[in-house]
């Protein structure tokens, strides 16, 4: 690959800038600030693009690159591989998004897109970072060391597999995960997980002494237990002495119960003989003194009606002398009185009748001129004054009229039938009273009608209420009730008695009590014969209460024995509540053995995938290093020869290993470059490079930038630098970059 | 007359591979399965359980399944337990139990039997080892003869102390030796006239223990002498390991249809372990998160593991002149490394150099 010319618009310090470069050593020799560097820069910007990611505006290529007038920039790239020209072309913008990119054929001016998207990786098959270390070699960073590209570059395999790049982030995702399982790091898994292990060792290492407190436990809950049972045979022991000496006691009190039953048998008939003493001439059954009690309760419910319907003597006294009287009947009495009251009327009348007569010949000529006159009103306001005159003079008419005819004849008809009747009335009663006994004045008659009226009353009534008792009282009854009670209590009290009910009752009491007696003799005789029907009734019959047995002692025994009872039960509760809680703890030591195992099983598996990783890292380190190691000859040849080149001297301290790192042989030991001088070392990296880049690059070999990369040698290796740059032009296009003419003769 | 063989109940097991919600939950089922099992002889005409150890996971009871076990017991009066502990059993159950239901019978460190109409079941626990204590053991040859120990059968001399030496026990007139500790299913004669059984827990609680959970049936014909048993599947869920075969298979997706493939006619209910085996590219890479969160709402539980390895083709990359031909040849020269370990290798280093990053 060869560059041929390029053209900057706009690139930092540069502006409207043409260079062209010959196929050999190009010399650019210019002071300090022209913008050397900034066209190295501008070269590989163009293959490459920009680095975007740094931030600080001096790293970051954008920005330090923008022009500083602003405004678009960037520019062209002619280059010639495979005997074909292309040109490449960039705008840059404020962003990525905002940049421009061509690149065309000359030959056909078509857009060739061969080379995409980055040209400087197609071109040189290395990324930006791999092509600044090798073909790209600046004065501050000659030193090289090795990339997944350029490995892969050198070993040629790109073409065949591109996974040689992929070594680094394979070895970095194993050791990840190696710090991760980390058996000697705190944070490893492994490490935590020993932690772990140890931790349930530790508890469960006090598993035998768990047992161990366990089984004593178990055993005091053991021997607590047979005493309590020694205890409880104790007591059973007493409680059976105790059962007995009660079996002995119960006997005699037993035997004492039927004594006293016995006792109350013999009480009880003599109550009972000693009541039924009173029945001499035996004991009358309950009905029949019932009957005698009902036939004295009729008796005297007869008496008592008899008393209240029967006329008294008085009243029979009054009723005889009343009959010898020989009264008229009540409606001939009340006849007379009403003749009486009759003649009475009679009389008044007829002396009344003159002053009546005058009174309505009177009222009757007023009522009719009163009318008149009304009407005379009402015609005078109605039909006027004629009409008026009319009706008062038909009025006074009317009125004059009614004084004189009617009356007159009325009145001496009255008087002269009133005057008969009185003289039949007093004919009557004079005849009626004839019979009765000497004359009375008139001025009596009506006092003596009335009086033969009450006693004609009185005699009514006491006859009929001798009728009604006569008709109604059972006599026949009251007289066969008395007769059966007689006998009743001529039968059973001979004695005689304070009357029938007095005798009644006495009988009464005494059947009652008689019988209350027979029940009370009966059930003491049952209860003296179920108690000697008992199967024990012998034991109990031979019971001797001389032998009585004093059970206080035993009771007191029995106290202190139950509460030794108590007390052991207690102590067994809390050995038991302290073996529940060893056994809690147990649980825990046999859960941290079971979690011990398990973890114990995750340590073997997990140390065996740490020891299986660490065998891939192992092997692939190694995979890569024979690759690598075949193409380490020849780049250590390489590197001897532009090395004896530069200094003059054949290097053969000087060795390089699998991962391209040089390494200097001094005093019998191997020392890494970065502990040389930094003359040396820019020697050594401007070496390696070239020593990467020839055996890179066997086919077209690619222009090298060399960005003034002699600064820090000394006179005599310049030289030596100078010379190899003229060696090498001879196969590679060279675009060496200097400021100084020393280093550019 | 029938019994019930049940052992490795492990009320209370933590369960560390299930999340916390799902760990409680199994253990709220394992107790309802243990209620179920007493509903199941209940309903059968049981007469007796042996539960032959480990009836608790550990030590130190919950309440929940100390309420449980009480009152399935002293709900059963008709029915008689006999509970012989095991090396996970503690006395905190039985210390919390005052009094101690009377149809509950319990062993101890010497040969203790309890009569069951002809039928004699006699157990001692081993809590000091296996010792002597098979040779002690006295039988009577007339009686129905149940023997009750919790340990592992073996035919040599014992390693540890949960091991029984099944030839110290023959011709001793056992007809059934139940055993508990071997959380899997097992029964074998052991002389002319007996045999031994281990049930297997009840209920699976790690993919260790899959498969078919339950206990053994036991019908006794006290006339002729004869003990029959049958195993009653019995486990609420069922834990499972699938293995899928993904040889030649080269994609994420492809693998999922291989596995939903496999796990076609699974029951929904089940704990799944689904296993990858067979032999795949070295470059081919599974999400076995992606493929665990496929099938989560296909079962109660999924978990994948991959076991394949990958396919090394080494004559392939003789003349490799890439990096990951010289790494192959690298691998391959090595003769401290088994195939195994060198398979992986590669895998590690080809993952590393395609994506910049390895599996963790």
């Amino acid at each position: 690959m060869r560059l041929i010319d390029c053209h900057i618009e706009n690139f930092g310090i540069l502006n409207g800038q043409d260079h062209s470069f010959n196929s050999g050593l190009n010399l650019i020799c210019l002071p300090n600030g022209s913008g050397k560097s900034t066209l190295a820069a501008f070269i590989r910007v163009m293959l490459y693009g920009f680095e975007e990611s740094a931030r600080d505006d001096f790293r970051n290529e954008r920005k330090r690159y923008a022009p500083w007038q602003g405004g678009t920039y960037g520019g062209s790239l002619r280059f010639e591989v495979g005997g074909e020209v292309y040109i490449l072309e960039r705008t840059f913008g404020a962003t990525a998004k905002k940049d421009s990119f061509s690149l065309r054929c000359e030959r056909t001016n078509l857009e060739y897109d061969g080379f995409s998207p980055v040209p400087g990786e197609a071109l040189f098959g290395l990324d930006n970072a791999s092509f600044k270390r090798t073909v790209f070699i600046s004065q501050a960073d000659c030193v090289t060391e090795s990339t997944d590209r350029i490995n892969s570059r050198l070993g040629n395999l790109t073409a065949m597999s591109g996974d040689m790049d992929r070594f680094e982030a394979a070895d970095g995702a194993l050791n990840d995960l190696l710090n991760k399982l980390s058996p000697t790091r705190k944070t490893g898994s492994i490490y935590k997980l020993k932690d772990e292990i140890d931790e349930l060792q530790r508890k469960a290492q006090g598993g035998a002494s768990a047992d161990a407190e366990l089984e004593v436990c178990k055993a005091a809950l053991e021997r607590e237990e047979g005493e309590l049972a020694e205890l409880k045979r104790q007591q059973k022991a007493l409680q059976n002495r105790q059962d007995k000496a009660s079996g002995v006691n119960s006997l005699i009190d037993q035997k004492e119960d039927y004594v006293g039953i016995a006792d109350e048998y013999s009480s009880r008939q003599s109550e009972y003989e000693s009541v039924l003493g009173r029945f001499p001439a035996g004991v009358p059954d309950a009905a029949e003194l019932t009957e005698a009690e009902n036939n004295l309760s009729r008796i005297n419910e007869l008496r008592l009606k008899a008393a209240a319907t029967e006329p008294s003597p008085e009243e029979y006294a009054e009723l005889e002398e009343l009959e010898k009287h020989r009264l008229p009947s009540s409606e001939e009495i009340d006849k007379k009185i009403a003749q009486w009251s009759r003649r009475t009327q009679l009389l008044s009348d007829i002396s009344a009748a003159g002053p009546q007569l005058r009174q309505a010949r009177l009222l009757c000529p007023a009522i009719i001129a009163v009318l008149t006159a009304i009407l005379a009103v009402i015609a005078y306001f109605i039909l006027g004054t004629s009409a008026a005159v009319v009706c008062a003079a038909t009025g006074v008419i009317l009125a004059a009229a009614s004084l004189f005819i009617p009356q007159k004849r009325q009145s001496k008809s009255t008087r002269r039938d009133g005057t008969a009747e009185l003289e039949e009335i007093d004919r009557e009663l004079e005849a009626f009273f004839a019979g009765m006994g000497p004359n009375t004045d008139s001025g009596d008659i009506p006092d003596r009608l009335y009086r033969m009226r009450a006693e004609a009353d009185r005699l009514n009534a006491l006859a009929a209420k001798r009728r009604k008792f006569e008709e109604e009282f059972p006599r026949e009854e009251l007289s066969r009730a008395e007769a059966s009670l007689k006998a009743f209590l001529n039968r059973y009290l001979p004695n005689g008695c304070d009357g029938a009910g007095e005798g009644l009752r006495t009988l009464r009491h005494d059947l009652d009590e008689l019988n209350v007696r027979g029940q009370e003799l009966e059930r003491a005789h049952r209860k003296k014969e179920d108690f000697e029907a008992r199967e024990d009734f012998a034991a109990i019959a031979a019971a001797d209460p001389a032998e009585r047995i004093d059970m206080t002692g035993l009771i007191s025994e029995l106290r202190a024995i139950s509460d030794r009872i108590s007390d052991a039960g207690s102590d067994i509760d809390a050995r038991k509540r302290k073996f529940t809680e060893l056994c809690r703890e147990k649980d825990e030591i046999d859960s941290a053995i079971e979690e011990l195992h398990e973890k114990k099983n995750l340590l073997t598996r997990e140390t065996k995938r740490y020891g299986l990783l660490k065998e891939t890292r192992s092997m692939l380190r190694q995979a890569r290093e024979s690759l690598t190691s075949r193409y380490m000859s020849p780049l250590l040849e390489g590197f001897r020869r532009y090395y004896s080149l530069m200094n003059g001297q054949h290097p053969e301290d000087f060795d390089i290993d699998a991962n391209i790192s040089l390494g200097i042989h001094e005093s019998g030991q191997r020392r890494e470059l970065r502990f040389q001088s930094q003359g040396r070392r820019d020697l050594a990296g401007i070496c390696l490079r070239m020593a990467m880049i020839e055996a890179m690059y066997r086919e077209e070999k690619p222009f090298v930038i060399f960005d003034d990369p002699f600064t820090n040698l000394d006179e005599a290796r310049t030289r030596g630098g100078l010379d190899f740059l003229k060696e090498i032009s001879d196969e590679y296009q060279i675009l060496y970059f200097t400021c100084h003419s020393s280093r550019a003769k | 007359m029938k019994l019930i063989h049940c052992a490795d109940l492990h009320l209370d097991s933590r369960m560390r591979f299930l999340p916390p919600g799902k760990a409680r939950e199994r253990n709220a089922e394992l107790r309802n399965t243990f209620s179920r099992m007493i509903q199941y002889a209940a309903d059968n005409g049981v007469k007796g359980i042996i539960i032959a150890g480990d009836l608790f996971d550990t030590k130190n009871v919950s309440q929940a399944a100390r309420d449980i076990v009480t009152s399935a017991i002293c709900g059963s009066p008709g029915i008689e337990f006999y509970y012989l502990r095991g090396n996970h059993d503690a006395d905190s159950f039985l210390a919390g139990l005052s009094p101690l239901p009377p149809n509950l019978r319990l062993f101890g460190d010497e040969w203790t039997g309890y009569e069951l109409g002809r039928t004699v079941i006699t157990g001692a626990e081993m809590t000091g080892g296996h010792g002597r204590l098979c040779s002690s053991l006295r039988l009577d040859p007339e009686r129905i003869n149940i023997v009750v120990l919790h340990g592992q059968a073996v035919e040599n001399s014992p390693q540890n102390p949960e091991d029984i030496d099944i030839r110290e026990l023959r011709g001793k007139g056992i007809d059934y030796l139940a055993l508990g500790h071997v959380h899997a299913r097992r029964e074998e004669k052991f002389d002319g006239r007996g045999r031994w059984c281990c049930p297997g827990c009840l209920e699976g609680r790690g993919f260790d223990e899959a498969g078919e959970k339950g206990f053994m049936l036991l019908d006794i014909d006290e006339t002729s002498g004869t003990v029959s048993s049958e195993f009653v599947p019995f486990a609420r869920r069922r834990l499972s390991e699938l293995e899928v075969d993904i040889t030649g298979l080269d994609g994420q997706s492809a693998v999922t249809d291989a596995v939903r493939s496999s796990a076609s006619g699974l029951n929904p209910d089940d704990l799944l372990h689904i296993i990858l085996t067979g032999e795949t590219d070295p470059d081919f890479e599974l999400n076995l998160t992606q493929l665990e969160k496929d099938f989560e709402d296909s079962f109660y539980f999924v978990r994948v593991s991959d076991r394949s390895r990958p396919r090394i083709d080494y004559s392939a990359f003789e003349h490799d002149l890439s990096l990951r031909g010289e790494f192959v040849r690298t691998v391959r020269a090595r003769d401290n490394l088994s195939e195994e370990d060198k398979a992986a290798i590669i895998r590690y280093g080809f993952k590393a150099l395609a994506d910049g990053e390895v599996i963790e």
